[in-house]
């Protein structure tokens, strides 16, 4: 177990050239999965980079249980790497690409051995010691690269979007192979994806990276619910943003008139130039009242009506677009009780589940 | 399709060559217009592998030629490397600039060489010779070694090295077995081109060192045809083969074609 401190991490490519990261800094607990989310570019690999020495930052620092990696050359840091594409070494066998880092560090054959077999029998390939990599499908070259790169016992695994190239089902088996390794070795993990769902299955902790900055941290639930600033309730999916002037405790946008809490307000003074405020409210937290709402009959604070004008199945769920005059709510109500396209809904917007967020 | 065609051609032409002097080697008195010889025998060409000269020339062809090649190569390794790893484009403008030198009608090359060996002093040594075979041995290197690394992935020694691999770790275990195919054709053609060097070696070596090749061109002014056809066949042999093992090596220097991901 171990936690991972960055602190004012900047990198430039070149002396003069364009920042790839401005000032990054985040901690990651002991044994903990934190993702790095972000679109592609936003500079997330680059982190991983930094962290595992492939790049030399152009500030700040990065300590594992306090230790500043930066005169620590890439092979004797406690980290291993985990790429997009398995990286497996062709001319070995699949026992000998897990024994590799063990070999590398002298590790008697019998020992090697016997935790390769360890390692491929926790991640399902018990059988495969003698295979070639090339003999393997995506999804199990990448257990062989995950079992090697546990195979060293790393204090953090960074894990640079290693599902990215795998079909949904092996995504999924794999992201659940993940936490329960986490869960098990308390391997501290920092995973690096663009796919918001992906972060929100397996992180205990969300790092918001945009534009080679920080953009936002927390726990996903609670990052969800309040995430801070627009560009992060974007990435994050949170599509309904309500625009418009706070008078009292209520807030005047397109779609209507909603009482806010004014706790859930944001600290500093966050409205536009020309006074507007920004409030969110994720897809899950709107209710649509007629459909599926108990008290469907007495709908009363932040309820507005609109139509039904678009549906998109996810999983057993149905995000609906509700049409309130200019402007469309996005709601998640269960697929039997969603209403038909061209239906009059009422939605409810729970004042408990409305957010200010930073332009 | 093309391909086989065309390395069938070429085979065809050099098992006809290879038979011709083979028949040669064993014919006494075989002149115009007799289509076979009027007797065969294997004692001239025997005696002639058996005599110290040629014995001296193989020895000292064959360790100049293995020593250009090693030089070549770690010569050849950062270069190409470099060359390999730049983003820029103009890789093919700097091989081409490389190989200015051998565009050089060869007597001209040569001469320039050995008058700069002699102003150094070191003219009619094993190791003058060495540094002239160089020069046209580290061009084929150099783009033999650039193609290859260009298409390796060079992912898979930052991921070795993350794995807890030292640099050299990572170049024993992993890059080099990966680009084994590209690496075993760079020395095959660089040990056939110092290999086949006349001028060069007779001008830098000032006629000291002696090497198969020189035996044969020596042979051919005026000597037996038994002799010429024997040294032929002991200068040409190992560069069918080592042209023949490096074409017949994988494609791909990477090696990992059957990585899937």
């Amino acid at each position: 177990m171990s936690n991972v401190s960055v602190e004012g991490l900047t990198h430039r490519y070149h002396p003069r050239g364009e920042a790839m990261l401005e000032d990054v800094s985040f901690n990651v607990p002991d044994g903990s999965i934190t993702c790095l989310l972000g679109p592609s570019g936003s500079g997330k690999s680059t982190i991983l980079g930094c962290i595992a020495g492939l790049h030399k930052p152009s500030a700040g620092t990065v300590l594992v249980d306090g230790v500043d990696l930066a005169p620590i050359p890439t092979h004797r840091r406690p980290v291993t790497l985990l790429m997009q594409n398995a990286q497996l070494f062709a001319h070995m066998t699949v026992a000998q690409n897990v024994e590799f880092g063990l070999k590398v560090r002298r590790v008697s054959p019998r020992t090697r051995r016997h935790r390769s077999v360890e390692l491929l029998d926790m991640v399902g390939l018990g059988g495969f010691a003698g295979r070639d990599p090339g003999q393997l499908s995506g999804g199990e070259q990448q257990r062989v690269a995950l079992a090697r790169a546990l195979a060293t016992e790393p204090a953090v695994l960074l894990a640079d979007e290693p599902l990215g190239n795998l079909d949904p089902p092996v995504r999924r088996d794999l992201q659940r192979q993940l936490v329960e390794i986490n869960r098990s070795t308390g391997t501290t993990v920092l995973f690096v994806t663009h796919d918001v769902t992906e972060a929100l299955a397996i992180s205990d902790q969300l790092v918001v990276i945009d534009g080679g900055r920080v953009q936002s941290s927390g726990i996903p639930g609670e990052l969800l619910r309040r995430p801070g600033t627009r560009s992060v309730a974007d990435l994050l999916g949170v599509g309904n943003v309500l625009t418009g002037r706070i008078e009292g405790d209520f807030l005047d946008a397109a779609a209507g008139r909603f009482r806010v809490d004014p706790a859930h307000a944001l600290p500093t003074q966050a409205s536009t130039t020309d006074g507007d405020r920004h409030w969110v409210i994720h897809p899950d937290h709107v209710h649509v009242v007629d459909a599926c709402d108990a008290d469907a009959s007495t709908p009363t604070t932040n309820a507005v009506s609109g139509i039904a004008v678009a549906s998109r199945l996810i999983g057993t769920r149905v995000e609906l677009c509700v049409a309130v005059g200019s402007y469309q709510l996005t709601a998640v109500v269960a697929s039997e009780l969603c209403p038909p396209l061209g239906a009059t809904v009422t939605v409810r917007l729970p004042t408990a589940q409305l957010y200010e967020v930073r332009p | 399709m093309i391909r086989i065609a065309v390395r069938s051609a070429l085979g065809s032409l050099l098992a006809a060559i290879v038979g011709v002097l083979a028949v040669a080697v064993v014919s006494i008195r075989w002149v115009f217009p007799q289509v076979v010889p009027d007797e065969f025998s294997l004692d001239l060409a025997a005696r002639t592998l058996r005599s110290p000269s040629t014995h001296d020339a193989l020895v000292s062809g064959t360790v100049l030629s293995i020593a250009v090649t090693l030089i070549a190569l770690t010569l050849a390794w950062p270069a190409a490397r470099a060359l390999a790893r730049s983003s820029g484009g103009g890789q093919g403008l700097v091989v081409a600039i490389m190989f200015l030198p051998s565009i050089v009608p060869s007597v001209g090359l040569a001469m320039g060489i050995s008058v700069g060996l002699l102003n150094l002093g070191v003219d009619g040594s094993m190791g003058a010779v060495i540094l002239a075979h160089l020069v046209p041995a580290v061009p084929y290197a150099v783009a033999i070694l650039t193609a290859t690394l260009m298409r390796y992935d060079h992912r898979l020694d930052l991921q070795a090295a993350t794995l807890g691999a030292t640099p050299l770790q990572v170049l024993r275990h992993v890059t080099l077995p990966q680009i084994r195919a590209g690496l075993v054709a760079a020395a095959a053609l660089t040990f056939v081109v110092s290999w086949s060097q006349y001028l060069l070696t007779l001008l830098a070596g000032s006629g000291r060192v002696i090497t198969p090749t020189m035996l044969l061109f020596n042979a051919t002014a005026g000597g037996n045809p038994v002799v010429i056809a024997t040294l032929a066949l002991l200068v040409t042999v190992p560069v069918i083969v080592l042209v023949s093992f490096a074409s017949g090596s994988p494609e791909n220097g990477s090696d990992d074609g059957r990585v899937s991901t």
